[in-house]
């Protein structure tokens, strides 16, 4: 059995030391000692414990100066008076080991130490270190008592002290008094102490406190508060899988089965029989072989329990042992957030260009037929643009030659003062597709962001969009003008900005048929879902051979099996329909393929087993 | 500690559906078809936790690769997206992003993103159709439940560097991601230890625990009473495993046909039929082959017959349904029966084609010579032994191996190998192909006595089958199953707190503990075998309280291990 205390010891591991230290800015006296019930003084302390840093332990540590206190008399070790000064406050103790002079963060640390490293210490050293144990607790027990309070608190399990906190010190300084306590291991059972007072300690002078507000402590844990006697901090024993409470163990009675499950065996002493520490019942040697951290309660205390024999069950029934989910670590938010900032710039954008568009056109409108005063926005709504091919606009532009210079000149002006034009001269070739502007590759500007781009077909690096003359061709009186006088000039990413979130919500709407009747398909698939339960529910009913079903559940089961049959017709004949829809491209016909199959899977392993439901039916009728 | 149920998790989480409730048949999801996009990684790693059936059922209609740019414009589908997060995919993503193909999109990366890499991401993302962003950490392949293993396969990702002691920086990192993954798919933050012998396992140590250091926030696991360990292994500490014949089920099928990605090629089988010439072989879902797949060859004779039988007898029993009880066990059955008659055939296709590389081989024979050479202090009697199935006409790889575990074994001993120059002769003279023999004395250099940390070959082998210590492991004396692997008193010396610290040290600044680690992790540099793989489910299934995983680079049969020697041998210039 490897050392209780072993696991303390190694600091990059203990929370222990990192946890003192970084409370270090220990609540004042006063504070404390107006709490009246010590679990109060425990919520408060408690949360410290999730301020672990590492950086704590880098500080500086404090010797404790002697000169600061006044040094104690002596102090007989069976029965003391605990006098504390009140004027404690000043005080942050660090203990030092008193053999090998190592610094330590706190006395529990220190006990550790001690039973770590200087258990051989030979008795008449032990005496030496007595005297030296004595003169430090009692040094100790003359100042921040508090601090010493919070950290032995600090770690420990609420539920598992169960008794009344210590009073701060300076209290009632008369009342605790000390009297030798005799016990054995199995001193603290569950609720055995609590209200009067905690009796928790073990050691060669068993020494407990008694009256009104008696002191009670973890085992272990002597903090040299209110009179801890000294020795106990020296001698008391490891903690054991021996101070664990056994108040809950079964008890033998000599015709005892394993209390595990698959085994069952009687306990003799060819079997061996052994308590689980944990849950207390008895078990055959082979089923508590487990071992877990227990604390003195008997309950799981990975970090600062003591190793003991468990059975598997409660080795196994630790929370998050059985944890069989993986992690997973969902970004979405994170996302979300940083997605925001994009999708606002991207808004504003886009509703900048959107009006620039939109003054444009009714610019133009305006320029174009005066008789129009009363225009409101045009809206740019719904169908969206298309794109005029080329062809189509030439056929309507050479229609009126000497009309299309008239319209580009009054055009310029108005077109210009939406947005700058950028300079001709600068450009030589075009910013998307770099081609050299040419004789045949010509200039154009994008009339939302003024920047030169060419209008190759190829590449449409710029096209002319149309506006949806719907709305506003009764303000027209010139039809064969109207697509040519509000299709305007726009470059491929003033096109995205403006249109491209439009156009994707448009396609996204859009339900081509076959996801129509897909979504027909998943309809009667989940009609299936829920009635095939029901059916199942009902063929239980048919278990019972004695007891043939009644009329009424035979014609409700083969009534909810034809409607079952119904709802698989309607599901296959969508899943065929689907499978047989006409389609030239190779996904899509191999997307229909597969909704088939994923179609026949489910088919297959719903229904053929009712296919022969009718005769069974029948049988059971007959 | 079950990678495969952890794992399932995860496809849960891919597909959105329900974990199975019930008798989980009936259940619903979405209503919307879905893609899925995958990489070239992680089609194997979704394809040993999943089946096509299941993403059929999950309404994925169509898979397909991000880094395939045909892809057509489907604006009607949901695009579910699950890749490694390399710098390629996200730009893929990037790329798919500012132009969407499909109506709505969920990412999902199989370890942790960069940040910059979320950025980037959420930059490109103006249509707004990322629905979900999501890390699971699925970044291995999952071979058993308690096994996880890479591709790291010569020649393309070969894991050493310029020499033995060095590693390719790719398969490297590779590595690392694979080890990170596990450890968070398990959600374990182990003290790490490594074999002190080996640099590979050094860095990888050190890389693997800054990894944990960076990602701290996410390795914030419960405390448990003792912390786990990941133990990080070198293969060159024990060569012999690799090269000795398995009996077990699994690790036959690897070694006589290989098991790539759960799939297993019968094309070269002799009367194959035509449905069988590739085979799925995986444990998930296939309670025969779970049951099965550590049984020795013999006792694994037996459960094929009853299962045939077993079968013969369900199919009889379908044949006539005329009552009620009939008609209820059949709804009941119907499904499970249907998978039933797929695989009987598969398994005894299978265990046939072992039976016949058995005989056809002569592989009890020479089994018994490797065992003998393996576990027994034999020198005169092996080597007459040798020399004899040297002469005869057996596959070269067999004569390597042979040679190989002669050099190996008596490289120390008192004699010493006196006879390795002549063997070397007579394999070269034996039409060997030089190439595989440069892989022989490549082993012997990467694998020899001077590089290995321990006593490979504990001589008093009368006590080495006791040496590990754990109950229930050694079955049935058995001539052909002598051999005790290194793992396995490794793990012996481990669990019981008694690991050497100066062969096993613990990596500086990641934690050290003397207790009993009941949660341990095992790392295979230079790849694990399916031997292995046995021992770690022989001791989980036997200690209660104790659970291992283990994992490697790879998984090696002695013809994937000499072939990683032989190329080893062209980049050390030996």
């Amino acid at each position: 059995m490897a050392s209780p205390n072993r696991h303390l010891r190694d600091r990059s591991f203990s929370p222990i030391g990192r946890d003192f230290l970084s409370t270090s800015p220990v609540p004042s006296i006063a504070s404390i000692s107006s709490v009246a019930s010590g679990t109060t003084v425990v919520e408060t302390l408690r949360p410290k414990k999730q301020h672990l840093t590492n950086h704590a332990s880098h500080k500086p540590r404090r010797v404790i100066g002697g000169d600061n206190f006044q040094l104690p008399a002596v102090i007989p070790p069976s029965t003391i008076t605990s006098q504390v000064s009140g004027g404690a406050e000043d005080g942050s103790d660090q203990p030092i080991c008193p053999i090998c002079h190592e610094l330590m963060t706190n006395l529990a640390e220190l006990n550790g130490h001690l039973d770590e490293y200087h258990k051989d210490v030979e008795q008449g050293e032990k005496d030496n270190m007595q005297s030296k144990f004595m003169k430090y607790l009692s040094k100790a027990k003359n100042f921040t008592p508090v601090q010493a309070l919070n950290q032995t608190f600090a770690y420990a399990d609420i539920s598992d002290l169960g008794f009344t906190m210590p009073l701060a010190p300076g209290v009632n300084p008369d009342t605790s008094a000390f009297v030798p306590y005799n016990n054995g291991a199995g001193f603290a059972g569950p609720g055995a102490t609590g209200s009067t007072g905690g009796v928790t300690f073990v050691g060669p002078h068993n020494i407990a406190p008694t009256g009104s507000n008696g002191n009670s402590r973890r085992i272990a844990s002597p903090t040299g508060v209110n009179g801890t006697h000294p020795q106990a901090v020296h001698q008391s024993p490891k903690l054991t899988e021996e101070s664990i409470t056994r108040a809950h163990w079964q008890r033998e009675t000599g015709n005892d089965h394993c209390a595990q499950y698959s085994c069952g065996r009687l306990l003799n002493n060819r079997t061996g029989k052994a308590n689980c520490r944990s849950c207390g019942k008895l078990f055959c040697d082979e089923h508590a072989t487990c071992q877990m951290k227990l604390s003195k309660r008997a309950k799981w205390e990975p970090v600062h329990g003591v190793w003991a024999r468990v059975c598997f069950s409660c080795f196994e029934s630790r929370p998050g042992f059985n944890d069989s989910s993986g992690t997973i670590e969902d970004l979405s938010s994170a996302f979300t957030e940083k997605r925001r900032k994009t999708v606002t710039k991207a808004h504003l954008e886009a509703n900048l260009l959107e009006k620039r568009l939109t003054k444009l056109i009714k610019l133009l409108i305006e320029t174009n037929d005066p008789s129009v005063k009363d225009l409101g926005t045009p809206a740019i709504t719904g169908a969206g643009p298309t794109q005029l091919a080329k062809g189509a606009a030439f056929a309507a532009a050479s229609l009126a030659t000497g009309y299309l210079k008239q319209v580009r000149n009054y055009r310029k002006p108005p077109e210009q003062s939406i947005v700058a034009w950028q300079d001709d001269k600068n450009v030589q070739d075009c910013p998307y597709c770099e081609q050299k502007f040419t004789f045949s590759l010509r200039k154009h500007h994008c009339r939302l962001c003024g920047n030169v781009v060419c209008a190759s077909p190829e590449t449409m690096c710029s096209s002319r969009i149309v506006l949806d003359m719907e709305a506003i061709s009764e303000y027209l009186s010139e039809r064969i003008f109207e697509d040519f006088i509000v299709s305007v000039r726009v470059c491929k990413d003033c096109h995205a900005v403006v249109f491209g979130r439009r156009e994707f919500a448009q396609d996204i709407a859009r339900k081509p048929n076959f996801v129509k009747v897909y979504e027909n398909m998943v309809e009667f698939k989940r009609g299936i879902e829920s009635l095939l339960p029901r059916f199942q529910k009902l063929l239980g009913n048919f278990d019972d051979p004695n007891k043939p079903p009644s009329h009424e559940l035979l014609a409700e089961a083969s009534r909810v099996r034809k409607k079952l049959l119904y709802s698989f017709q309607e599901y296959d004949t969508a899943a065929k329909r689907i499978w047989k829809m006409p389609t030239s491209s190779a996904q899509q016909s191999k997307l229909q393929s597969n909704v088939h199959m994923a179609a026949m899977q489910l088919l297959q392993l719903y229904m053929l087993p009712l296919r022969s439901l009718p005769n069974a039916l029948k049988h059971a009728q007959s | 500690m079950d990678l495969l149920s952890a794992c399932h998790t995860y496809v849960d989480k891919l597909l959105d559906s329900k974990p199975a409730a019930g008798n989980g048949v009936y259940e619903s999801s979405g209503g919307k078809m879905k893609i899925l996009l995958l990489d070239t990684e992680t089609t194997p790693i979704l394809s040993m936790i999943s089946t096509q059936s299941l993403l059929l059922k999950n309404e994925v209609y169509l898979i397909d690769r991000l880094d395939n740019s045909n892809r057509e414009r489907m604006r009607h589908l949901r695009c579910l997206i699950f890749v490694r997060p390399t710098n390629d995919a996200i730009q893929a993503i990037v790329d798919e992003l500012r132009d969407p193909k499909y109506g709505e999109y969920e990412l999902y990366f199989s370890n942790v993103v960069k940040k910059s890499a979320l950025e980037r991401m959420a930059e490109a993302d103006d249509y707004e159709v990322v629905k979900a962003v999501v890390e699971v950490f699925a970044d291995y392949l999952v071979i058993n439940k308690d096994l996880f293993a890479l591709n790291l396969f010569a020649p393309q990702s070969c894991i050493f560097g310029d020499a033995p002691e060095s590693w390719n920086p790719r398969p490297f990192m590779r590595s690392v991601e694979a080890i990170t993954g596990a450890l968070l798919t398990l959600k374990k933050k182990p003290i790490i230890r490594y074999e002190a012998n080996s640099p590979l396992a050094k860095s990888l140590a050190i890389e693997t625990l800054y990894n944990i250091q960076q990602d701290s926030k996410l390795f914030d696991f419960r405390r448990m009473d003792t912390p786990p360990v990941l133990l990080i292994l070198d293969r060159k500490n024990d060569p012999v495993t690799p090269l000795l014949t398995p009996w077990t089920y699994q690790a036959m099928v690897h070694e006589y046909l290989g098991i790539k990605n759960g799939r297993v090629d019968l094309s070269a089988v002799p009367d194959v039929r035509a449905d069988m010439k590739e085979i799925v072989l995986s444990p998930d879902g296939d309670s025969f082959y779970t049951d099965n797949m550590f049984k020795n060859f013999g006792d694994l004779g037996a459960s094929i017959k009853d299962y045939v039988d077993k079968y013969q007898s369900r199919t009889k029993s379908n044949m006539n349904i005329d009552s009620i009880a009939d008609m209820k066990r059949f709804v009941e059955e119907y499904p499970e029966f249907r998978k039933l008659s797929g695989n009987v055939t598969k398994h005894v296709t299978l265990v046939s084609e072992l039976s016949r590389r058995v005989s056809q081989d002569n592989l009890l024979e020479i089994s018994e010579l490797e065992q003998s050479l393996a576990c027994n202090d034999n020198h005169a009697n092996d080597l007459k032994q040798l020399r004899i199935y040297l002469s005869q006409n057996l596959p070269d790889d067999t004569k390597i191996r042979l040679v190989a575990l002669y050099a190996l074994r008596y490289e120390r001993s008192d004699q010493g190998p006196t006879a390795l120059p002549s063997l070397l002769d007579k394999l070269s003279r034996s039409n060997v192909s030089p190439t595989r023999l440069l892989a022989l004395k490549t082993l012997l250099r990467y694998a020899g006595a001077n590089e290995r940390q321990e006593d490979l070959f504990k001589t008093d082998s009368i006590f080495s089958r006791t040496q590990s210590g754990f109950k229930g492991l050694q079955g049935v004396e058995n001539v052909y199953t002598q051999h005790v692997t290194l793992l396995e008193r490794t793990l012996g010396a481990l669990v019981k707190g008694r690991l050497r610290e100066n062969f096993y040290p613990f990596i500086e600044g990641g934690g050290s503990s003397r207790d009993k680690p009941s949660d341990i992790i095992v790392f295979f540099i230079g790849g694990v075998t399916f031997e292995e793989s046995k021992v770690i489910a022989q001791i989980n299934a036997a200690t209660p309280g104790l659970r291992i995983v283990i994992g490697g680079t790879a998984v090696h049969n002695s013809n994937t291990f000499l072939d990683e020697m032989e190329f080893a041998s062209t980049k050390w210039q030996i």
